[in-house]
């Protein structure tokens, strides 16, 4: 494997290009994807190479590119549709929720829905209340819908391939911090499974399951809690439906204690379904509490010094593992 | 407000286990009313309320186990209803329904059963590894007891030098020691520390036994040997005493205790004056305490005072055995069966009834030679069955 750096945004861009050779019914559409190369940059360059007929700039109405989409999948296109904040999916919503994750179903199996619909969440780029969110429990709970959140640029490229090549819609939510942080692409090919965990450091003490951009905060928490001399474990989720519940629970058998660091409101989020679930299969193993380190209950302040007082950071982790470490 | 407290039946009684409540709380209460049941080391009896009132608190729920004296419920006035819990000032004694003796309960502390703040992992691994989280101190966030202080606390038991790696035998059930196990592993165990058991055996020839027996229907063997014992302590005194420390107490009355197994474990009911009685009265005596003991209806008074004691294990087919001296008292007779054994008389062998007994007495308390006289003594009365 080759030591190659990519960034996040490349890593993705990279997975497009990729699976567009590959499939010739892989089509992008979104606002601002093709001629202004994407407001994130990752899509720079696929309107040259590929063409309008599969690089498609799209009117500002979020329902109607998800609902195109749809469409597109059910034809038997494989579209991947880019909208350009988080914060407009319930816009979406009756095309994600009502139609695209219970086609299948409702059908008997006879339609299918292969459509990826790509996002971004931008809380730390002041981007204020509208423009900011980071809501994966709206969608999570949708039986149907598969919803990935990756960290790393080998796990961006990793998992966007697997969900363009995956029979079902996938909602695939990419951290707005994360498009220019650098980490190792391999140039040879690789997909990563929908659904399975990555363990991104082993530990004794402490298990911090770590959700997209705070899996990078997770990792400099448990470096700091080693100057502690606690060990933490950091798991990064990598997909939230299907969630990899085994690898969590069996580290938490070991370790005894959970956190879980996520992006999105405290209350009924990520963090909550995760704590659940973890005590309806691991009760008997915790030796503290679950603690959830994520956003309190207010709307995302648009003023940066309050906005950084609001994230969630690797300081707020190591004062979680603090409160329930003795 | 009177506080309800464990109330001590005997002076080995270290603890009692609530069984149930026959008070809810806020229910009002007469005073001697049993309110609640508890277990004890021999038995099961009702606790009476010492004041009337209110049932105002529960501190104990059935299964605890409370040290005597702990305090298992507080009876409030009638009037006021249901009270605070701030510290009682006057302290009731739980009265006993049975007429049992009871020894003055000592000053006690104000200490309340509260839960113990342990989490779900230390809770599961106390189990597995039979630790009492009481016991233990947490040193977590608010002292909760963590995994690492049951683990603390498992390290501390003397290791078999086994590597916990490696593998264990499959645990078909664990099961905590209480009730009347506890009592016999406590006891027994205490005796194996402190006494000097040594160990007497003595043939007897049991052939006017066995034609006695067979007259004498229904008459066990436990009962003849009971009797022959009495007998024999009448006058070997200092067989016939107990031990407390540094002072042995030697008894004018013999109260033969007869060890009865039943499905909850050993008891050793006590048949008191057994000198004084017949045997037909010292069998139907034995027959009762066994029928009671199976039913676990023996009273304190049944289970205490004995002077010596008697355990048969002959219809097992043992041919003999050294029994654990029960404590305090000073000695212990082990009857093995009664068989045919090669008996020698002049030059001819034949046949005889035979019965082996074995004397086990704490040299504390007796040497050697005056054991042996007692058994002697015990022989010559199985021998010769009619003068019993």
């Amino acid at each position: 494997m080759s030591l190659r750096e990519l960034t996040y945004a490349d890593a993705l861009r990279e997975a497009l290009r990729e699976e567009m050779l590959r499939d010739p019914n892989v089509i992008l559409l979104g606002e601002e994807i093709g001629v202004f190369n994407g407001v994130y940059k990752v899509t720079r360059g696929l309107l040259d190479e590929f063409g309008p007929d599969r690089v498609r700039d799209t009117p500002i109405s979020e329902a109607a590119i998800a609902g195109a989409a749809v469409g597109l999948a059910l034809v038997g296109m494989r579209p991947v549709a880019e909208i350009m904040y988080m914060d407009f999916l319930p816009i979406c919503m009756d095309e994600l929720a009502t139609q695209a994750a219970k086609m299948r179903f409702m059908s008997g199996g006879q339609l299918k829905v292969p459509m990826v619909l790509r996002t971004q969440y931008s809380l730390g780029r002041q981007h204020g209340a509208q423009h900011s969110q980071f809501t994966p429990a709206w969608f999570f709970q949708v039986p149907g819908l598969k919803v990935v959140v990756p960290a790393t640029p080998y796990d961006a490229k990793g998992l966007l391939k697997s969900a363009i090549r995956e029979p079902n819609p996938v909602l695939f939510l990419e951290g707005g911090l994360l498009y220019r942080t650098k980490g190792p692409v391999p140039e040879e090919e690789y997909t990563i499974p929908l659904g399975k965990a990555d363990t991104k450091r082993n530990g004794d003490d402490v298990t911090i399951v770590g959700v997209s951009r705070l899996v990078g905060e997770a990792l400099t928490a448990a470096k700091k809690l080693e100057e502690k001399g606690v060990s933490a474990e950091v798991i990064d989720v990598r997909t939230l439906q299907p969630l990899d519940l085994k690898t969590i629970v069996e580290s938490v058998k070991r370790t005894s204690r959970l956190i879980i660091a996520s992006d999105d409101i405290k209350t009924g989020g990520v963090g909550s379904e995760i704590s659940a679930a973890v005590i309806e299969n691991a009760f008997d193993y915790l030796d503290a509490p679950i603690m959830r380190v994520a956003c309190p209950d207010t709307p995302i302040p648009f003023s940066p010094p309050l906005e950084q007082q609001y994230m969630p950071n690797a300081d707020k982790i190591v004062q979680a593992a603090d409160q329930i470490i003795g | 407000m009177p506080e309800v407290v464990m109330p001590r039946l005997d002076p080995g009684m270290q603890s009692g286990k609530i069984v149930e409540w026959l008070k809810k709380e806020g229910e009002i209460v007469q005073k001697g009313e049993p309110i609640l049941v508890v277990e004890g080391e021999k038995t099961t009896f009702e606790v009476e309320a010492p004041e009337g009132g209110v049932l105002t608190r529960i501190l104990a729920s059935p299964g605890t186990d409370v040290e005597v004296s702990h305090p298992v419920a507080i009876i409030g006035a009638a009037s006021t209803g249901a009270q605070s819990t701030s510290a009682p000032r006057n302290v009731g004694r739980a009265e006993l329904s049975q007429s049992a003796q009871t020894t003055q309960v000592e000053g006690h502390e104000t200490v309340r059963s509260e839960r113990v703040v342990a989490s779900p992992a230390a809770r599961r691994l106390a189990q597995e590894h039979g630790v009492d989280l009481t016991k233990l101190k947490g040193t977590g966030p608010g002292g909760r007891i963590s995994r690492e202080d049951v683990l603390a606390a498992v390290e501390q038991v003397p290791s078999t030098g086994v590597s916990s790696k490696i593998s264990q035998p499959t645990v078909l059930k664990r099961v905590k020691l209480e009730g009347i196990r506890k009592v016999v592993a406590e006891r027994l165990g205490f005796t194996a520390r402190t006494a000097v058991p040594v160990t007497l055996t003595m043939e007897a020839d049991a052939t006017k036994l066995v034609e006695l027996k067979d007259k004498e229907d229904h008459v066990s063997f436990t009962a003849f040997a009971v009797k022959a014992a009495a007998k024999a302590l009448e006058t070997n005194h200092l067989i016939n005493s107990t031990i407390d420390g540094e002072e042995i107490t030697t008894y004018s009355d013999v109260n033969v205790a007869v060890a009865i197994n039943t499905d909850q474990g050993l008891v050793a009911p006590v048949v008191r004056n057994a000198n004084k009685k017949s045997l037909k009265e010292i069998n139907s005596e034995i027959e009762e305490l066994s029928q009671k003991a199976k039913e676990s209806r023996l009273t304190i008074e049944e289970l205490t005072g004995g002077t010596f004691t008697i355990t048969n294990l002959g219809a097992y087919d043992i041919e003999s055995f050294a029994p654990v001296i029960n404590p305090p008292q000073c000695a212990i007779l082990g009857l093995g069966r009664i068989a045919y054994k090669p008996y020698v008389v002049g030059e001819r062998v034949s046949a005889r009834p035979a019965t082996l007994l074995t004397l086990v007495f704490d040299h504390r308390i007796v040497d050697g030679v005056p054991a042996a006289k007692f058994l002697r003594d015990v022989k010559s009365h199985l021998e010769d069955p009619q003068s019993l």
